[in-house]
């Protein structure tokens, strides 16, 4: 199987980490052959990820520190997200109702496994949350 | 048509503002990103206008290039609060990708939803 070279990204800080690990999310996922579609599914995807380790793993103190890496397998992209924060458990956010009563929050995580083609959180590490998001490059 | 203009721009991290008054309906106009880091300022006109009295409102989001679900938070937050008021939020101008991520979290089934702000401004007066 084809598989790309891991690219990797470090970042530290608070809720501005957001548009800057998005970027990166972006370009990394175009280089990696994503389509206009599947990139722009990635950016929504990572940027729902990182506000939830901002506001959850470290309840919004600046000291966010996420560790990506994103690799293409075959036709697939892979993106890993690490953080050290406080644990996140994806069962415990109340999803949106959807049946025309407008709630204000739970979009994110429905979002992300509704544009994503698999969305798995590993929640076993001593400290902090992983998260394993893949999406075809191209539908 | 006579418009007002409410707010300067409000412009952080890559978004921009715009308010302008058409009568009783305020046209919010928002561009670039819009994320829990933007987010913000955007809550914050929204605020303001509330606190104005404002309960007509066409957010124009034609100049978006992104927003995720702190944006779509902004606008269920600003319509339950209008909606009490038994004013309305109707939107325009979505860009394709803004379209589909309104279609999947139906939010299509609670706003009206308008190719052109003029039409959108139009509808309140119906």
């Amino acid at each position: 199987m084809d598989i790309s070279p891991t690219h990797r990204y470090e970042v530290r800080g608070g809720s501005e980490i957001v548009g800057r690990v998005r970027a990166w999310a972006t370009e990394t996922a175009a280089g990696l052959g994503a389509d206009e579609r599947a990139t722009a599914d990635i950016a929504l995807a990572v940027s729902e990820a990182v506000t939830n380790v901002v506001r959850y793993a470290y309840a919004d103190r600046q000291e966010c520190h996420l560790i990506l890496t994103a690799k293409r397998i075959g036709e697939r992209i892979v993106f890993r997200l690490r953080d050290y924060g406080d644990k996140f458990d994806p069962a415990r956010v109340r999803p949106p109702k959807m049946d025309g009563e407008l709630t204000v929050g739970g979009y994110g995580i429905f979002l992300m496994q509704h544009v994503m083609d698999d969305v798995r959180y590993v929640t076993s590490h001593p400290a902090g949350t992983e998260l394993f998001m893949m999406r075809r490059r191209h539908r | 048509m006579f418009s007002i203009t409410l707010h300067d721009i409000v412009s952080r991290e890559q978004m921009e503002v715009e308010t302008h008054q058409f009568g009783s309906v305020v046209v919010v106009a928002v561009g670039g990103n819009v994320d829990a880091t933007t987010v913000t300022d955007l809550n914050a006109v929204f605020d303001d206008l509330v606190g104005r009295g404002v309960r007509n409102y066409v957010i124009d989001l034609g100049r978006v290039s992104f927003m995720d679900s702190s944006g779509l938070a902004a606008l269920a937050r600003l319509y339950k609060r209008i909606r009490i008021g038994h004013g309305d939020v109707r939107l325009c101008n979505l860009p394709p990708e803004l379209r589909r991520v309104v279609e999947l979290t139906r939010f299509d089934r609670v706003f009206d939803i308008f190719d052109e702000r003029a039409a959108a401004v139009a509808s309140f007066a119906e």
